[in-house]
């Protein structure tokens, strides 16, 4: 307890108290009151980080968390050679964003000759579908969220492959005996009793995702310009680039914020979730 | 489950938790360590600018028995754990700095005054008076620069004679010279936009044409970056893409990746300056400058650009300061910045150190015109805060990629960073 109060609470409370401060990590402190607070929430930049968190939740995690059902639902299906796809398909999720980052950013060079993917455009005579992939504002996030789509479905395709393999055969079986087609014993079967994993990857994926902050970095640092920022980029380049300690300790509780109301989410999914799974 | 933490407990760990808060933020900053160690941070590193920095650290301590330098060569995140370290009882007591950080430390009262050494190491005569203007700050001098560097456009010489093309010298030239580069499928410039750094770098090629240092060091006096002159440089930007000149997909390419190109003749030019003669050259040692860079404009307010390097810094007030100006003195003095010099590529702020560049090479060239440079044309983000440097670099990203205007750009981008 008194660990966590030193590594935990008192570094929060110290954030909280130095979000009233302006502070350049040089010359001392001075309170400023709610200043940080109002300058936040009239900065275009903080109000389009947050929308680009928001697009990430349902780019990155709902898009992810779809593909690794579909892939958990085909393996579990077809046990031959279900090791190999499982494993083959996990192995993006434990890479270090510094590689996949610095991986994605060779795919997506805009120049043909560098950029992978319109280098293979170009080869498919689509010249007119190339883009500056992570140069353009109106693509750069949808390209870093496919990036992370790539990168994160192995995670969830795991815990729905594992919670498949815990429903009981009998219960399909009986259904289908019933007459029920395989769409009907998915939807009516399958998918109910998945729905406490399903709740917990999406709540997972939720809080993951005000928290994201490497695939941005390592790809685009939030650009161009501010296309690209999320919170935590700016609490990031606030504190550590402009240093701008107060202000970016506004932000970071403002990221706790949202995080605490997805943490409530998360609950409320759970209880929920558990009433089903008892059910 | 539900009664976990009663009232009481949760007071109390609340009380620790501000105790503890009490705790970190009291910590003052008390210079520790020893007399006899010097700890000396830099931002070079080991296998770049600083592969010479544990030899001549060694023959110090050879020629200085009982003293010991401890070297921390570009740790990670340098300006932050420097900045940490800094109000740290553990604060280095010499530095080799950005400008930028120099005049941070100097302003909060951390650096020493170190003019003196300008005669102890009787480098007086030899420095750039540009070397000792980049460390002034209100009289007193606070650092001693390593080098200087020269604005350089550089080129792709076998492109240039592949196509049969001249040195283009105005804008026109340029953007002929562009059209025919085009025409063979390759970029005409490339910077490298993606990376901020290189974005805001970019704005010294610009800058010193539209602006100069005088306006930009007084709009960053007033917080008003507005005026017209900044409109025209951004403007310039925008120009040069609609003309084909610049590709906005360089917005998308890292630095690294314009260099890249550059070496392999998929780019042709990339203006820069003398600090990237040795990753350039180390791509392709063909890799050429412009004998003079393209005149953007009819009367441009500056035309050559530089400005200091790396600035050689004593900490105040530290038990071990006494010893850091010794090592400050032995360190800048022309044997150890010829060696420097020599390993690196860059060029000193000595004049009798740039003596023993290798004739020929792009650093010869860089150094044989180091006073082309005037003041208006000195680097502009050496002069102000990072933060405003950052937010030109998001700005100039923002009208290559077309998606505001200068203008736009200018309010909502810049503005908005140094309007706090």
């Amino acid at each position: 307890m008194v660990i966590y109060t030193v590594l935990h609470t008192a570094p929060f409370l110290g954030t909280v108290g130095l979000s009233f401060f302006q502070y350049n990590g040089l010359t001392p402190p001075v309170g400023i009151g709610v200043r940080n607070y109002l300058r936040m929430l009239s900065s275009a930049e903080f109000w389009q980080a947050l929308r680009n968190n928001v697009w990430w939740f349902f780019g990155e995690v709902v898009v992810a968390t779809c593909v690794g059902l579909g892939l958990a639902l085909l393996i579990n299906a077809r046990p031959r050679m279900a090791a190999l796809f499982r494993t083959t398909l996990f192995i993006p999720y434990i890479l270090s964003w510094a590689v996949a980052g610095m991986l994605w950013s060779r795919i997506l060079n805009p120049a043909p000759n560098y950029g992978m993917l319109n280098a293979f455009l170009r080869a498919i005579g689509h010249e007119e579908w190339m883009q500056n992939w992570l140069g353009d504002p109106a693509t750069v996030l949808p390209s870093i969220i496919i990036a992370a789509i790539w990168k994160g479905f192995g995670f969830s395709m795991i815990i729905f492959l594992a919670g498949l393999q815990g429903i009981p055969a009998e219960l399909t079986e009986a259904a289908r005996i019933d007459g029920a087609g395989s769409v009907k014993v998915w939807w009516h079967v399958t998918m109910p009793l998945l729905r406490p994993i399903t709740s917990i990857v999406i709540v997972l994926g939720l809080i993951g995702a005000f928290k994201v902050f490497d695939p941005v970095w390592v790809m685009s640092q939030g650009g161009p310009g501010n296309a690209s920022s999320l919170l935590a980029i700016l609490v990031f380049r606030e504190g550590m680039s402009s240093f701008q300690l107060g202000y970016s300790a506004a932000l970071s509780v403002a990221l706790f914020i949202c995080t605490a109301v997805v943490m409530a989410l998360y609950w409320t999914f759970l209880g929920r979730s558990r009433v089903v799974g008892d059910d | 489950m539900a009664n976990v933490y009663s009232r009481r407990s949760a007071l109390g760990l609340a009380a620790a938790g501000l105790g503890g808060a009490a705790l970190l933020s009291g910590c003052t900053p008390d210079s520790g360590g020893s007399a006899n160690a010097v700890n000396f941070w830099t931002y070079y590193e080991a296998t770049g600018r600083g592969s010479t920095f544990a030899d001549l650290a060694k023959q110090y301590e050879q020629a200085h028995e009982g003293i010991t330098v401890n070297l921390n060569l570009a740790p990670q995140n340098f300006n932050t754990v420097l900045r940490t370290a800094m109000l740290g009882a553990d604060r280095p007591e010499f530095l080799g700095i950005t400008q930028y950080n120099m005049r941070d430390f100097a302003a909060a009262g951390l650096l020493a005054d170190v003019g003196s050494i300008l005669d102890d190491a009787g480098i007086g005569d030899d420095i750039y008076p540009a070397a000792i203007e980049a460390a002034t700050l209100n009289g007193t001098l606070y650092g001693i620069a390593d080098a200087l560097r020269f604005g350089m456009w550089f080129y792709n010489p076998e492109v240039f004679d592949d196509l049969g093309l001249s040195q283009p010298r105005t804008y026109d030239d340029l953007g002929a010279v562009a059209e025919t580069i085009r025409s063979k499928g390759k970029y005409p410039i490339l910077f490298g936009l993606k990376d901020l750094n290189t974005a805001a770098n970019s704005f010294q090629v610009f800058n010193p044409a539209f602006v100069g240092l005088t306006a930009t060091l007084a709009a960053s006096e007033a917080k008003d970056y507005t005026s017209q002159p900044f409109v025209d440089a951004l403007t310039m930007y925008r120009t040069m893409v609609d003309d084909q000149i610049l590709d906005p997909g360089d917005t998308g390419m890292a630095a690294t990746d314009a260099q890249a190109m550059l070496a392999a003749g998929d780019a042709v030019m990339l203006p820069s300056a003398s600090y990237s003669i040795g990753t350039l050259q180390g791509l392709n040692d063909k890799i050429g400058a412009f004998d003079e860079p393209v005149r953007l404009r009819e009367n441009p307010v500056a035309t050559y650009w530089g400005g200091a390097g790396q600035m050689y810094c004593v900490t105040a007030d530290t038990v071990a300061e006494e010893e850091a100006r010794k090592l400050l003195t032995w360190w800048v003095q022309p044997e150890q910045l010829t060696v420097q010099v020599e390993q690196s590529g860059l060029v000193s702020s000595l004049k009798s150190a740039n003596e023993k560049i290798p004739a020929d090479g792009l650093s010869e060239f860089a150094a044989a015109n180091l006073d082309k440079v005037d003041p208006e044309g000195l680097f502009y983000n050496n002069y102000v805060p990072s933060t405003e440097a950052e937010a030109w670099g998001r700005a100039i990203q923002e009208v290559v990629s077309r998606s505001k205007t200068p203008e736009e750009a200018i309010e909502t981008t810049v503005q908005a960073a140094v309007a706090q």
